[in-house]
């Protein structure tokens, strides 16, 4: 039966090549979008390098000069925020403070530029995010350092040269290949000509992303002393909570802020818990996934209504073929099957210069980029099944309504009819 | 049964057509109204999309003869790469602040970055989006005034404690919105309600906040010299510019003015050793509303080929199916296809007339998708016109009178069009030229 079956579809293929074509626009199509799924769905699954449970930010604001309560002779920013953290960190449920700036987690403002190793004639440079902080950001954060050291022991290597820094593993991928830690107590410099500003590699962590749609091939990060001149009115200051003792803290904390935490003209006007500032730094990826399934559902959707329309008409214009064959004993069943494998061949054989296409679009490197790259083996023949799969999925849907249609057909009458 | 389409009134006889197509494939042509519908409904979720960040919006109701200048980018002599941030305000008014041929220029806050709390006495603090604006501000956008009137530029010089509030903040706080004169805390720091507004959308956000005082009473407010401006950080602070133009032929004056300030000033920093990179500043309402990043250079052609791109895709792809049912559908038609053209009707006139009768039957469709998407956007306006990189505390209301402008309804129409072209062209023509003597014969059949 499926020997004709190939033959049926080679005679009626100029209603076919229709079906082919659209099969063939629409799997492109679904393997750009599924594509991109693909690879944010992968790349939100890498470790993260660091730990924001339990962590909030205090935001501050400061009185104005012409305010009735404002005090004209405290105007040292460093002395606010010394006080500041001090009095925090005295309360019984906040575990550790950092003073930071553009450079907590999900931080909306960054700062990026190079990091440079090496001797004259073989430097190499590299575009790092550049954060920061004081030593106990890494107890905050929870960095862990690349040879196993715990964050307190990042914080004390750290606080122990104000001139070091310590950078993530993977900050020079060419000539040292996540084998930063061989460099330790060598100098760094922050430009390629720059000879004379030298800092010292302290240690090395484990490579630390953005935020999980950061893709870790490409994050790579250095950690610098924050110098307390330059504290102002965009310094952050963030906490971290004992793990049992967070239990509704912005409502405990906000309700002795007044009274406590008021230094001079600084006041803390909110606390914002880092769920909430994950939340909002993950909100334009998260639209986009969105935007990207409703494409998914939009083919999809076509897909099913194009073939429940054209499998509608095909197996009512071949009522008198289908009744011949239940009376020469074709059971239900086979008659439903046929009319499904029928639009699984059509697929495959459209699939295969859809590959070519995917093939080329990902060459061409018009899809999304992973681990440095647009086109890897397993990801590619991945994408291409998933996808596969998906339209095979919606034929089967597709074709159900008409074929159980057409297993109901009564010999008798049909071969009547004509 | 053969209908003879001799009579005058074409229309009714489209129409006719129409239902005969539904009672006699009820399957197919609710397959192929669903297909259409969701296709014109996404194109025009995109065209909304866009639409409402450009339309005049109350209290954004003069947004086509304003124009914008919400970041300053500055560049080292040396090292590559910008700098970008809002306007200091020495720099915001060298380059913006002594314009002559615009109706009005006002300076306001460029981000709320952090709610302020807002209390009187008796009620519980809470969180609201405070901006500082300038007393142009008022004169810019197009508030409805509940009750007071906003401060006036000798409130602002003088820094008087004033504050405009929206009606909800009002009645958060009083229970009522006759409360001008009535003191708030704002951040620790005493106001007294000189107007109280009727709340503002966040789908209009420059004019957007829940409370507008006068910046020079904010803490950051720094008369600056020149002197004062030793390196890119010192020129940037926290304010934006909005100019709006007498009439929109006068966008090039304003231009070159603005270029020429950038001029003066750039020769005043060599000795610092930066530059100001005007970027094409300032920004019609249409471009600010696509723009994706302050420092980089940004095409509106590659926008709008993308948008079209998109839109072609969404379009072609529910063509395909309807060109194949109406392909089928206009099989069972042979016969009587065949006796039109026995008696006369031109090839042409018959693609004509069959482009013609799937133009209604899409045309409803796409009405179905259309109004399926006002729906929508009215209903679920947060989640419809949610987007990222806003973390306010408003809500993107929307009213019914921006959603249905008569643009959206010509884009529907537009819209509907091309994919009936698309789906029915190929049909049409192939059904054309069917042998006359083989329809009526029934070979095919």
């Amino acid at each position: 039966m499926y020997k004709k079956l190939f033959k049926q579809i080679r005679n009626e293929w100029r209603n076919n090549l229709w079906l082919g074509t659209e099969l063939l626009f629409v799997s492109v199509l679904l393997w750009f979008l599924v594509d991109f799924l693909y690879v944010n769905i992968s790349v939100y699954f890498q470790p993260l390098g660091f730990d924001v449970s339990h962590c909030y930010n205090v935001n501050l604001k400061w009185l104005a000069k012409g305010d009735p309560k404002y005090i004209p002779s405290d105007t040292i920013y460093q002395k606010q925020f010394d006080e500041l953290v001090d009095r925090l960190r005295r309360r019984p449920d906040v575990e550790e403070v950092c003073i930071s700036i553009y450079s907590y987690p999900y931080n909306p403002s960054n700062s990026w530029g190079e990091l440079c190793f090496g001797k004259k004639g073989e430097i190499e440079c590299n575009n790092v995010c550049r954060r920061y902080i004081t030593p106990e950001f890494f107890k905050v954060f929870r960095f862990q350092g690349a040879k196993g050291e715990t964050p307190e022991q990042l914080a004390s290597i750290f606080a122990s040269d104000p001139n070091g820094i310590i950078a993530s593993d993977n900050c020079l991928p060419h000539k040292y290949h996540r084998k930063l830690t061989t460099l330790v107590g060598l100098p760094f410099m922050f430009m390629v000509n720059d000879t004379t500003d030298l800092h010292r590699l302290l240690a090395v962590y484990v490579p630390v992303r953005y935020s999980e749609f950061d893709d870790g091939y490409s994050q790579r990060s250095v950690t610098i002393h924050y110098d307390k001149g330059e504290y102002g009115s965009d310094t952050n200051v963030s906490l971290r909570v004992k793990d049992n003792m967070d239990v509704d803290f912005v409502n405990r904390i906000m309700k002795t802020a007044d009274k406590q935490l008021r230094v001079g003209n600084m006041f803390v006007s909110s606390v914002v818990s880092f769920a909430d500032i994950r939340n909002e730094n993950l909100k334009f990826k998260r639209l986009e996934i969105r935007n990207y399934s409703i494409g998914i559902a939009f083919l999809l959707l076509n897909i099913f209504l194009g073939l429940l329309g054209t499998f509608w008409f095909r197996l009512q214009q071949r009522r008198s073929e289908i009744a011949l064959q239940k009376a020469l004993g074709s059971t239900k069943r086979n008659v439903f099957l046929r009319s499904i494998v029928e639009g699984l061949l059509i697929l495959t054989i459209a699939t295969i210069p859809a590959i070519i296409v995917d093939w080329n679009m990902a060459y061409a490197h018009l899809n999304a980029w992973m681990g440095g790259t647009t086109l890897a083996a397993g990801r590619f023949i991945a994408t291409i099944f998933i996808t596969w799969l998906l339209i095979a999925l919606m034929i089967v849907l597709g074709t159900w309504l008409p074929a159980r249609k057409a297993m109901r057909i009564q010999p008798a009458e049909a071969l009547h009819e004509d | 049964m053969y209908d003879f389409y001799f009579s005058k009134s074409m229309k009714t006889n489209y129409i006719k057509q129409v239902w005969r197509y539904f009672r006699q494939d009820p399957v197919v042509s609710i397959v192929s109204i669903i297909g259409t519908a969701l296709a014109i409904f996404l194109i025009m979720v995109i065209v909304m999309l866009q639409e409402v960040k450009v339309v005049p919006f109350a209290p954004e109701s003069n947004r086509d003869r304003s124009l914008y200048s919400s970041a300053l980018v500055a560049r080292d002599f040396k090292e590559l790469g910008s700098w970008s941030g809002a306007f200091g305000l020495y720099m915001g008014k060298k380059l913006y602040g002594n314009l002559k041929t615009p109706e009005t220029v006002s300076f306001y806050q460029a981000w709320i970055q952090k709610p302020s709390t807002v209390s009187s006495s008796g009620s519980v603090p809470f969180l609201a989006d405070n901006k500082g604006t300038d007393a142009n501000f008022f004169k810019v956008f197009d508030f409805d005034f509940l009750s007071g009137r906003p401060f006036d530029n000798s409130d602002f010089e003088s820094k008087k404690h004033v504050a405009v509030i929206s009606e909800s903040v009002a009645r958060r706080l009083f229970h009522s919105i006759n409360v001008v004169g009535r003191p708030i805390e704002l951040d620790h720091s005493e106001y007294k309600v000189c107007a109280v507004v009727r709340d503002v959308s966040t789908l209009t956000p420059v004019a957007y906040a829940q409370i507008w005082i006068p910046f020079s009473t904010q803490s950051d407010y720094k008369v600056q010299t020149i002197s004062d401006i030793t390196d890119i950080g010192s020129s940037m602070g926290p304010y934006a510019i909005v100019i709006l133009a007498r009439k929109t032929s006068d966008f090039p004056k304003i231009r070159e003015e603005v270029m020429l300030n950038y001029k003066r000033m750039n020769a005043q920093l060599k000795s610092k050793q930066f530059y100001l990179d005007r970027m094409n500043r300032p920004y019609t309402q249409s471009f600010k509303a696509v723009q994706p990043y302050e420092n980089e250079e940004f095409s509106m052609i590659s926008y709008y080929y993308r948008q079209g791109v998109l839109i072609l895709i969404l379009l072609l792809v529910p063509a395909i199916n309807l060109s194949s049912m109406t392909q089928s559908r206009l099989r069972r038609r042979v016969s009587e296809i065949g006796i039109r053209r026995a008696f006369g009707c031109s090839r042409r006139e018959m693609i004509y007339n069959i482009i013609m009768e799937n133009f209604i039957f899409t045309l409803i469709a796409g009405l179905i998708g259309l109004i399926l998407c006002v729906i929508f956007g009215y209903f679920f306006s947060t989640t419809f016109f949610d987007e990222a990189f806003t973390n306010h505390l408003g809500k993107p209301a929307v009213s019914l009178k921006v959603l249905l402008n008569p643009v959206i309804f010509l884009f529907t129409l537009l819209f509907c069009f091309i994919l009936n072209l698309f789906s029915s062209s190929i049909p049409a023509w192939r059904a054309s030229r069917t042998n006359i003597v083989n329809a009526i014969g029934g070979v095919n059949h």
